[in-house]
């Protein structure tokens, strides 16, 4: 009975400070989401697990010019240029879908992205998971007109799942397991479908400039010819806008282009130079 | 004797909590004070605050991820690239009313001393806040300047046309005895 008078006394003193406040307001910090694990929605070249925001409408203009190798003549590649041009609208806090314009092979894109799953600050998921789903139409003309052509013939898809951590401010690291069908193949021998693995990461060196670095195995080639597709970048950020300049061996914009059919070497030095440049526009 | 030694003891307790005042939806908006096309600004009614009439102190807890902004592209800039809410989740400041009039039955402006802790840096504050005393509501409204640069909150040139050195808070808040 005694202990219980002293401490009620010691409780009463007006020793209690602030921190005395500050403990009945507790700590509410445990449950938020990881903020910008990736400066873009993509990449480099492949897509990050990132989307537009909730009402917004976000333009790329991406540009792949000419291998570097190619000399003074075509001004290390600059005078040949291959673009791709995307709008990507924030449906809502985890779905965006998209449309794009490829160069090459005229190619249209349709898009579908989810966040599934988001990583948080603490007791939480230590990863993101993002799903990625396209499907590609070739519009060239055809070649051979002989043949009876389908429209099902032009169409190729692309099934992808980020998974993303960001480690700390500045290091965020992203697996990409990647599917692909093309329902029309240049030969019978070839496959339909392949799988790639993909890595990419990103380290920022300021709070506005980060350098980042992409890699797609494919784990079953669809031809010889092909070679893995590698990616080094810079993303610079200002305000409303996202600059990518990067070197690559891929020419291709799209998952189908740039994980299948890259043809560069990087030990030969067929690389291109190109660039992203992202523009959001608040839409709700 | 034991009754009265209970009594005794709760007697003491009971100022620990009678003259406390709280509120978990304290409101806290600022604005970048600069004409430009798009206004920064967001607004926070997720702030922690407590007020203890009987010594006048004072504690405000407020959580930078809570700030929200029109367009999200502004809010994660905010985030990640000014005020670095992973590494400094939140703002404290505590700090008391420097002589609290014993009637504030109609607001009065009561000068309240104590330390900001924001973005990592501690500063001394004297600021006027507007306090009233109402049915057990404790109201405090209170509008001051913020400048970036007293804080470490780095403004890059491509931007300061957008964006002032000078922040306006305003804090409203409206606190109930616990």
């Amino acid at each position: 009975m005694k202990y219980l008078v002293i401490f009620a006394f010691l409780c009463s003193s007006s020793v209690l400070a602030q921190d005395d406040l500050f403990s009945l307001l507790g700590e509410d910090n445990s449950n938020q989401e990881v903020h910008a694990t990736f400066k873009g929605t993509r990449v480099i070249n492949g897509q990050s697990i990132e989307l537009p925001s909730y009402g917004d409408l976000q333009f790329v203009i991406e540009h792949r010019f000419g291998t570097i190798n190619s000399g003074a003549y075509e001004l290390w590649g600059l005078d040949q240029s291959q673009m791709r041009m995307s709008f990507d609208y924030g449906l809502s806090k985890n779905i965006a879908i998209g449309i794009a314009r490829n160069s090459f092979q005229k190619t249209y894109e349709a898009s579908l992205k989810a966040k599934l799953l988001k990583q948080k600050l603490e007791n939480g998921s230590p990863i993101s998971i993002t799903s990625y789903h396209a499907v590609f139409v070739n519009t060239l003309k055809w070649t051979n007109t002989n043949r009876a052509n389908l429209f099902s013939s032009r169409l190729s898809y692309a099934h992808q799942v980020m998974i993303a951590r960001k480690f700390n401010q500045s290091f965020s690291l992203q697996l990409t397991p990647t599917y692909i069908h093309r329902n029309l193949v240049e030969f019978a021998s070839i496959n339909n479908d392949y799988l790639a693995l993909g890595v990419g990461g990103r380290y920022k060196l300021t709070k506005r400039i980060s350098v980042n670095a992409e890699y797609f195995h494919q784990l079953e080639r669809p031809h010889e010819n092909f070679t893995n597709s590698l990616s080094l970048g810079v993303d610079i950020e200002t305000g409303g806008h996202v600059f990518q300049l990067h070197i690559t061996n891929s020419r291709g914009m799209f998952e189908r282009a740039f994980i299948g059919e890259t043809t560069g070497t990087w030990s030969e030095g067929d690389l291109y130079f190109g660039f992203n440049i992202s523009r959001v526009f608040g839409l709700k | 004797m034991r009754n009265l030694f209970f009594v005794l003891s709760l007697l003491a307790v009971s100022p620990l909590l009678a003259q406390k005042y709280m509120s978990r939806t304290a409101e806290v908006y600022f604005f970048s004070d600069k004409d430009a096309v798009e206004l920064v600004e967001a607004v926070n009614n997720q702030v922690g605050a407590v007020v203890d009439l009987e010594n006048g102190n004072i504690a405000f807890q407020i959580q930078m991820r809570a700030f929200h902004f029109d367009i999200a592209l502004m809010e994660e800039h905010f985030n990640e690239n000014y005020i670095e809410s992973e590494l400094y989740p939140k703002a404290t400041f505590r700090g008391s009313f420097v002589a609290l009039p014993k009637d504030l039955s109609t607001p009065k402006t009561v000068t309240v001393v104590g330390t900001m802790e924001f973005h990592g840096v501690k500063k001394e504050m004297e600021l006027p806040v507007l306090v009233s005393l109402k049915e057990s509501v404790l109201q405090g409204d209170a509008k001051f300047d913020l400048l970036c640069s007293d804080f470490n909150i780095d403004i890059p040139k491509i931007v300061a046309d957008k964006l002032a050195n000078t922040i306006q808070v305003t804090v409203s808040a409206s606190l109930t005895k616990l």
